[in-house]
């Protein structure tokens, strides 16, 4: 079952790729790019990331297509504005080049496939678990070494933000902090007087 | 302060004498610097002059020392600055400070009306310090330096005029034919050095030599001399090794003493001043490398070739100069080829090992070829100021022009008929003196060698030729009538007292110089020979004394036998010249054969023609030819231009990766990133 | 099927189609969209990594995760900026096309 929704969701997302990339139109793009994030938010929560599958959704074909959209539409292009594209020659170039990348990447990724593990580590159900830490949030749930397992609640809201709040509040803190640069950057920007 | 310690004094007057002239010489008055540069080598003869006594009266063994300060030290070497004052240094340096001096006195009047007196007075006292510190220094390096330094003061003195590119071209070539010469000293110097070393190093040598040959001292090569030939140097037989080092040094020697081959610039020096003339290129550096063959006698004499070469070379010479001379109309032409004859003769002296009758020659030439410049001098400055005069333009020193001077110019006359006796070998002058001394040692050498049978005959004859075209210098410049243009006769006067003053002390010494050393054949009278200790002939290095009444008669016979040659071509010159000029002139241009004659010693056998065209144009050619191939294509054009070249179309086509185009840059940022996760993917790879 | 060999092999597939995007087309909107492609793909491999060895402690687990969320965070910045830089310059010279955006050329 999962391998089949693995391979449905990537074939969906490998083609919304390249109807990215490749239309006239940039609504066709656009469109095409939130279709391949809603894909990868499926594949997502297939990783044992529910947390960051909701923050896909919520910030990246909530907000930031959303962007695109407005913008395009906000520009209204004629056709003829859009400009001329690149020579045939060259898109050719480019594409072998992006494929001899893509190859050889996989070349090493199947070279390297013994310090890969084949599976996934399981997620464990409430009987195996093993309380060592007691933490704010209640029982912390580890890893079980044996059975090299992973907790049910791996990749929850609850955990994710444990860690962002502790260790990485700094990270995160600075992330906020250039959220904002980017704001007054871009409403400067695109002021029509300064 | 001891005597030796005063022997520094010598030099160091004329040094003080430059520094003082050349540096401040441009506030004093014209007399005041012609002062100052006269009395301090004036001052250095009456240091030489007490030295002098010091060594007759005390006769110290080796003469006396004195140590400045070292000068190099380095390894095997320790070179000081250090002067030694024996008899042969000493006879050399009366003769340079007392002729030098007198000159210095005859210049204030000669350039008297000149531009620059301060830069003449402080170039001749320049030159004076350096021939003084070539005769005094007791090594090699310290002889070279003064060597040198006469050089430099040859070309500054023969260019002293340099406005005009003529006289600039004969400094120059001074200079560099001297330095063709020099090259073979210094080979000399260095097989010298390094045959000195490998005989310490065999054990020849005591200690006290061996420090000698640490300082390259005279006294260690004379020592060491005899061992020479035992040393092979790279690889060619030991015997040949003291012939080899001669023969380097003597080539040395032909080009500062103006000898065939090197003798080229002389002649054309005479664009300097006269008294320049008269005191570098006849009485003083010219005499440099007699000096230097008498100074390491004890080299030579381990060489038969070598002494051989430079006997023939001087003969040789001796004649052939003699033949230009001849022909030539410019009257100090006649005296340089004359100073050139005159030094084959003592080069001839100092080839048939006869040094103390070489160094003889030296002295009583210095007297009358100073005599006889500073005559001409005389007449080209009356003539001059005749010109000027009168405002008739003509050559000062063309002796075809002149005539009649005897009367207008009296002592200068009487002075110049001193010195023309004297050069060609009149009884009991000092030329005869000492002319004669050599060739009866060249004779009897003969006995030895049968060669020195052929260089006496070419030296009689070239004495002969000597008296003739002396005495027909002086017939046609002073006897008959005045044959230059018209008026100018009567502007024409004896020179200023200054300058005839000097005419009548150097006539003088022409006349009773030789009295100090008489042929053998009288006993006891060859009191310069015994003080300077240096034989004549034989192979006696040092002290060996020429006794034997059975030459007497063979000497007797070679004496009377110049003398009627001096006498009777001495005569045929005054006749020719004054009865049968006409004679004279028809043979020169009339009849055939004579007349190639004459063009051939006119032209002076055209031999700075065949230097241009053989040796000159040649390696003119090459250097341009290096200089396009090596210099313009190899250099400028592929290294210089070229990598500029290079870099620009390098920069050029590396520039296109500028475009301006975010693609583009994205590209090579893909580029990058592909090379390093490349680097890091495979390499990790490999590696576990 | 469903290991962390294909979740990065189709990061790599995704990640050169972006790439291809960035260098093969002049029209802006395009970069700009291929290079959150490109984003996305990346963000698929680390969670791929997380998975496998992402830990779970309080100090050093789920960083992949959090890595992941920062990523997104500048993502988003970077295209409300680059848009805003699009549309400025779309007011100067109305053009959206890289290349003749050339005014750096040499």
């Amino acid at each position: 079952m999962t391998d089949a929704f693995f391979i449905i969701l990537s074939i969906v997302s490998v083609v919304s790729a390249i109807l990215v990339v490749s239309p006239r139109n940039p609504i066709y793009g656009a469109l095409s790019l939130l279709v391949m994030m809603l894909s990868l938010a499926g594949i997502f929560l297939q990783l044992t990331a529910p947390f960051l599958a909701v923050m896909q959704l919520v910030v990246y074909a909530g907000a930031v297509i959303v962007l695109f959209i407005f913008v395009i539409m906000m520009m209204n292009l004629e056709p003829a504005e859009m400009g001329e594209e690149k020579g045939f020659w060259y898109k050719m170039i480019c594409f072998f080049l992006a494929g001899f990348l893509a190859v050889f990447m996989t070349v090493g990724i199947a070279k390297s496939r013994k310090a890969l593990p084949d599976r996934f580590p399981e997620k464990a159900t409430a009987e195996k678990v093993e309380t060592k830490e007691r933490t704010r949030l209640g029982r912390v749930d580890l890893v079980d070494t044996e059975t090299g397992s992973v907790p049910e609640t791996f990749g929850s809201t609850p955990r994710v933000g444990e860690i962002l709040f502790n260790p990485y509040v700094v990270p995160f803190e600075l992330v906020s902090v250039l959220i904002v640069i980017a704001v007054v950057g871009a409403v400067v920007l695109t002021k029509r007087k300064v | 302060m001891t005597a030796e310690q005063t022997i520094f004094l010598i030099p160091f007057f004329p040094l003080l004498g430059f520094l003082v002239n050349g540096l401040l010489g441009h506030r004093f008055s014209r007399r005041g610097v012609g002062l100052i540069a006269t009395v301090l080598p004036t001052l250095s003869f009456l240091v030489s002059l007490s030295l002098l006594i010091e060594l007759i009266a005390y006769q110290p063994h080796g003469g006396l020392h004195q140590t400045l300060f070292s000068w190099i030290a380095l390894g095997d070497l320790s070179i000081d600055v250090a002067f030694r004052y024996d008899a042969l240094a000493a006879v050399m340096c009366m003769a340079v400070t007392g002729v030098g001096s007198l000159i210095h006195l005859y210049s204030i009047g000669y350039m008297g009306h000149d531009r620059s007196p301060a830069r003449y007075f402080s170039f001749l006292n320049l030159f004076m310090f350096a021939m003084l510190m070539l005769v005094l220094a007791d090594n090699l390096p310290l002889m070279f330096v003064g060597w040198e330094g006469v050089g430099l003061c040859s070309y500054l003195l023969i260019g002293f005029w340099y406005e005009d590119t003529e006289n600039a071209k004969a400094g120059k070539k001074a200079f560099i034919v001297n330095r063709i010469g020099d090259f073979g000293f210094l080979v000399g110097i260095f097989s010298i050095f390094f045959v000195m070393n490998h005989l310490v190093a065999a054990g020849h040598a005591t200690p006290e030599i061996a420090r000698g040959v640490q300082g390259m001292k005279f006294t260690a090569i004379n020592a060491l001399a005899p061992h020479f030939n035992t040393v092979s140097i790279l690889g060619i037989a030991a015997g040949a090794t003291a012939t080899l080092i001669t023969l380097f040094l003597f080539l040395g020697a032909t080009g500062k003493s103006a000898q065939i081959p090197l003798y080229v610039w002389l002649p054309d020096a005479m664009a300097g001043p006269t008294p320049v003339s008269a005191l570098i290129h006849a009485a003083t550096m010219v005499t440099s490398g007699v000096y230097m063959i008498g100074r390491l006698n004890g080299l030579f004499l381990q060489s038969e070739v070598t002494l051989a070469v430079v006997a023939t070379v001087g003969a040789v010479t001796a004649l052939f100069a003699g033949t230009i001379a001849l022909t030539q109309n410019d009257m100090k032409r006649v005296l340089a080829y004359s100073t050139v004859s005159q030094l084959g003769y003592m080069f001839l002296g100092m080839g048939v090992a006869a040094f103390g009758a070489g160094i003889f020659h030296l002295m009583t030439h210095a007297f009358f070829k100073a005599c006889l410049f500073l005559g001409a001098g005389s007449v080209m400055h009356a003539l001059e100021h005749a010109f000027k005069k009168t405002g008739i333009h003509g050559d000062p020193l063309n002796i075809q022009k002149m005539g009649g001077l005897r009367n207008r110019m009296p002592v200068t006359f009487w002075t110049m008929v001193l010195a023309t006796v004297a050069i060609s070998g009149w009884p009991l002058t000092a030329g005869f003196f000492s002319k004669d001394e050599i060739l009866w040692q060249a004779l009897a050498r003969g006995q030895h060698n049968g060669w020195f049978y052929v260089v006496y005959a070419i030296g009689l004859v070239g004495a002969a030729v000597t008296a003739f075209y002396m005495f027909r210098m002086v017939a046609l410049a002073f006897l008959g009538s005045y044959r230059g243009k018209e008026g100018v006769e009567t502007e024409i006067h004896e020179s200023p007292k200054v300058m005839t003053v000097v005419l009548i002390a150097l006539a003088g010494l022409s006349v009773v110089g030789g009295f100090i050393w008489l042929p053998g054949f009288i006993p006891g009278a060859q009191w310069l020979r015994d003080f300077m200790g240096l034989g004549g002939g034989g192979h006696g290095g040092h002290g060996a004394g020429h006794g034997g009444g059975h030459h007497t008669a063979a000497e007797i016979t070679a004496m009377l036998v110049s003398v009627v040659l001096a006498l009777g071509a001495s005569g045929l010159g005054w006749w020719f010249f004054t009865r049968k000029r006409d004679t004279a002139r028809k043979l020169a241009r009339e009849t055939f054969f004579t007349r190639a004659l004459y063009r051939l010693s006119y032209n002076k056998y055209w031999v700075d023609e065949i230097y241009e065209a053989l040796v000159i144009k040649p390696i003119y050619y090459g250097a341009v030819a290096m200089w396009l191939m090596a210099d313009m294509v190899m250099i400028d054009g592929l290294g210089v231009n070229g990598l500029g070249y290079l870099v620009k179309r390098v920069a050029a086509s590396l520039r296109r990766l500028q475009s301006g185009l975010v693609n583009m840059y994205a590209l090579i940022v893909l580029f990058g990133a592909m090379a390093v996760i490349w680097f890091m993917l495979f390499s990790v790879l490999y590696s576990t | 099927m469903f290991n962390l060999s294909s979740c990065l092999i189709l990061s790599t597939v995704l990640f050169a189609v972006g790439v291809w995007g960035v260098i093969a087309r002049r029209n802006l909107f395009f970069v700009l969209m291929s290079v959150e492609v490109m984003l996305n793909a990346v963000n698929l491999a680390f969670l791929g990594f997380a998975r496998c060895w992402g830990g779970v402690g309080s100090l050093e687990g789920h960083r992949g995760h959090v890595f992941v969320l920062m990523i997104m965070a500048v993502a988003a910045a970077e295209a409300a900026v680059g848009l805003a830089i699009l549309l400025a310059l779309f007011r100067t010279k109305p053009s959206v096309d890289a290349d003749e955006m050339n005014l750096m050329k040499s």
